[in-house]
């Protein structure tokens, strides 16, 4: 209770609230639109069906075409534009027939341009009757091609409208035609059936099959657990760092008592964690929810609990350890010049990992087999891995080795980084 | 007893080792002192900061113990740093970017539970060290000696027992130590206090005890005069009768025979301090540069004397 109402004291200072609060609380909720948006709309793309992209995007067109009725009522459509020349120019329209009206496409033009108008007639064709070419006429909407540089005029937000829903219609177009090469794809997938790879050195198939979902929900889950961690342990320093910029930590932890100085630290720590977890985790979880609810995907591991907890355990401790090993580097070589590189040294291990795992993985040789398990056990260098067991159907109980090393590694660095700490905590 | 006996701040530390890695930053092998105001003096690197965070238990021995307690308690009750102590740290700890009220309100919060503490209660104390005008002013907008007395308004709103300073002179000019010196004094009718200083001159005005930090070691400790008669045992004034050069001639005798020896000659008069300086020899050479006897006269030294001596 004292070191919540310590905790919350912390947070009542407007630096620390922006750093522990608001930050993680914005992150979280960029983290989720982001996940939302780019997740979902991949997914939702290769989930759907030809059939029913078609229909959506038919949907849209005639909802565009919709809107353009409703806000201009009186708007006359053609099926196919009627070409319409004017100012004695090969006029072969020029009657009656032509008089512009004001939402008529009017192309201004010296010499006549018989590709550039046919563009247009394709482009206009059911959203106009007719479409002007002249010299000097006008219309709401003009397209002036007499100068070197092009000019398009809109008259008003109708004829913005109109044109607009040229561009839109054109666009679902475009789309129906990139379909008929995604038919193509998902034919080639229909006819392989399921996709295994069994490279020489895995002792299990690797199931390529619809692992392009699975990846995402993989890659989000292991960015959530790795920010999470990440905010966890610059938490730790953000309050010692303010404090001990302003002369304050030695005080306070007398004032406070220095278990009850940690407690609260770690108070704050959780309360941090959890306002970047509300912020994203319910979108992750509904994002989750309609992707799960595909029977063609296949989520096993979402649907498998232990097994679940399990790579859960294995990515959280495994990237704990990465962080630790980033945070101790960067808080010890803090002064030196090199100091940025202590952070990504980590990374470059886990880089590292991954491109030996994956050479022992393709390349035959009974030596490579062990050396690839030894990776995939191995703290930092196995984290990627890792990251994709489910996928690469690792075997479990190199999971479980993986976990076991990683807290191994991750007390003792604790330990140590604590007896340093304890050691310099004036130094800091 | 009187009662101002009765509450003296007691330090007693046994067989105490602190270390920082390899390096031993403290060896005590035995303390014991009181006082009301406990002066820690020593050069820089002596070990004063670390025997603060010890007692504070910011730091943890390797081997050994120290303890405070007053002599009013009950025999054997320490003195805890987080319900009977306050720190004020040598840089000062004052929040940049917060004002002094909202500092105020915030450590009031912390330690009386309520942030407006300060507002009611603590309206006296505000008074006396003079921070009502300060408390909109940011951290950054505050002089030395402002940040001082915020610093043990901060300090002394959660009614410590022991009060600890580490180098609180430290930057001070002559009107804001005095004023200083006059607040510490009257504190300490209440308080008891802790004062890691160089500044010998306040020290000997402001303590009534002393501990002498040497690389790590307790060089003496007790009262000013046993710091003083331990550190410093003998002390001579010899008036000059003749010229300055049987001064020089004189002074250059006194060096011979009596080294190490903290020698403070002027036109009229030399003293001399130092732990074996036998009479009878002082007599012999005064006799041999032609002059009498009479001219020695054994004085005590001041607690800078005794210090010079020392760190000689």
């Amino acid at each position: 209770m004292k070191s919540l109402r310590l905790a919350l004291t912390f947070l009542s200072i407007p630096r620390l609230f922006l750093t522990l609060i608001f930050w993680p609380l914005f992150l979280g909720v960029i983290f989720a639109a982001l996940q939302v948006t780019l997740s979902g709309f991949y997914i939702s793309a290769i989930d759907r069906s030809p059939e029913q992209y078609r229909e959506d995007i038919l949907n849209k067109t005639s909802s565009d075409t919709l809107l353009l009725k409703t806000i201009l009522p009186d708007h006359a459509v053609a099926a196919t534009a009627r070409l319409c020349f004017h100012d004695s120019q090969d006029s072969t329209f020029t009657n009656a027939s032509c008089a512009i009206d004001n939402y008529d496409l009017v192309i201004k033009m010296n010499t006549l341009d018989q590709e550039v108008i046919n563009n247009w007639e394709i482009l206009f064709s059911g959203l106009v009757t007719k479409i002007h070419i002249c010299q000097d006429c006008t219309s709401a909407i003009v397209i002036d091609y007499r100068q070197n540089l092009t000019i398009t005029t809109l008259r008003d937000y109708k004829a913005l409208i109109l044109f607009y829903a040229a561009h839109g219609i054109n666009r679902h177009q475009a789309r129906i035609t990139m379909l008929d090469a995604k038919q193509i794809m998902d034919n080639f997938k229909a006819r392989s059936g399921h996709i295994y790879f069994t490279p020489a050195n895995n002792t299990q198939n690797i199931t390529l099959s619809n692992s392009e979902t699975l990846v995402i929900l993989l890659f989000n889950t292991a960015t959530i657990i790795f920010i999470a961690l990440w905010l966890l342990l610059r938490s730790h320093r953000k309050v010692l760092d303010y404090f001990a910029k302003n002369g304050a930590l030695l005080p306070l932890v007398v004032a406070c008592g220095k278990q009850t100085f940690y407690q609260s630290l770690w108070v704050t720590t959780i309360i941090r964690v959890l306002a970047f977890l509300i912020s994203c985790v319910p979108a992750t979880i509904l994002l989750y929810r309609d992707v799960i609810k595909e029977e063609s995907i296949n989520l096993s591991l979402f649907a498998d609990g232990p097994q679940l907890i399990l790579w859960v355990l294995a990515v959280s401790l495994g990237m704990g350890t990465l962080t630790i090993i980033a945070s101790v580097a960067d808080l010890k070589e803090r002064h030196s010049t090199l100091s940025p590189w202590f952070r990504i040294i980590p990374l470059i291990c886990c880089l590292l990992g991954l491109a030996l795992w994956a050479f022992s993985l393709i390349i035959p040789n009974p030596w490579l087999y062990y050396l690839q398990r030894i990776i995939v056990a191995t703290p930092v260098l196995g984290i990627l891995p890792v990251m994709f067991a489910p996928i690469i159907a690792t075997d479990q109980w190199l999971l479980i080795v993986h976990i076991w090393l990683s807290a191994l590694v991750t007390i003792l660095l604790l330990r140590v980084n604590a007896r340093w700490f304890a050691a310099h905590l004036e130094e800091l | 007893m009187s009662e101002q006996l009765q509450n003296h701040l007691q330090i007693n530390a046994q067989s105490l080792e602190v270390n920082y890695g390899s390096f031993q930053a403290l060896n005590i092998e035995h303390l014991a002192v009181r006082g009301r105001i406990i002066a820690l003096v020593g050069h820089n690197g002596s070990g004063k900061s670390t025997l603060i965070k010890t007692l504070l238990q910011l730091l943890m021995p390797r081997h050994g113990y120290i303890v405070s307690s007053l002599t009013a308690d009950a025999p054997g009750k320490m003195l805890l740093p987080h319900e009977d102590m306050a720190f004020s740290p040598e840089e000062g700890a004052i929040f940049e970017d917060l004002t002094v009220a909202s500092y105020f309100q915030l450590w009031c919060r912390l330690k009386r539970g309520s942030g407006n503490y300060y507002k009611n209660q603590g309206l006296p104390l505000l008074e006396k060290f003079q921070v009502q005008n300060l408390l909109h002013k940011y951290g950054r907008q505050l002089s030395k000696g402002q940040r001082r007395r915020v610093q043990m308004v901060v300090g002394f709103l959660s009614n410590p027992r022991f009060f600890l300073f580490d180098e609180p002179f430290d930057g001070l000019d002559v009107e804001q130590t005095s004023r200083l010196v006059q607040i510490l004094s009257q504190e300490a009718k209440q308080t008891a206090l802790l004062i890691s200083s160089h500044r010998m001159e306040i020290v000997e005005r402001l303590a009534d005890a002393l501990i002498v930090l040497k690389q790590g070691k307790v060089s003496a400790a007790g009262t000013l005069e046993t710091v003083c008669q331990n550190l410093c045992p003998c002390g001579f004034a010899i008036n000059l009768e003749h010229n300055s050069q049987s001064g020089e001639a004189l002074t250059a005798s006194l060096r011979e025979y009596f080294s190490p020896l903290l020698i403070s000659p002027s036109a009229a008069r030399i003293t001399l301090y130092g732990k074996d300086i036998a009479r009878e020899k002082l007599v012999q050479i005064l006799q041999a540069q032609g002059q009498s006897e009479e001219q020695i006269i054994a004085i005590k030294p001041s607690l800078i004397e005794a210090m010079h001596y020392h760190l000689l």
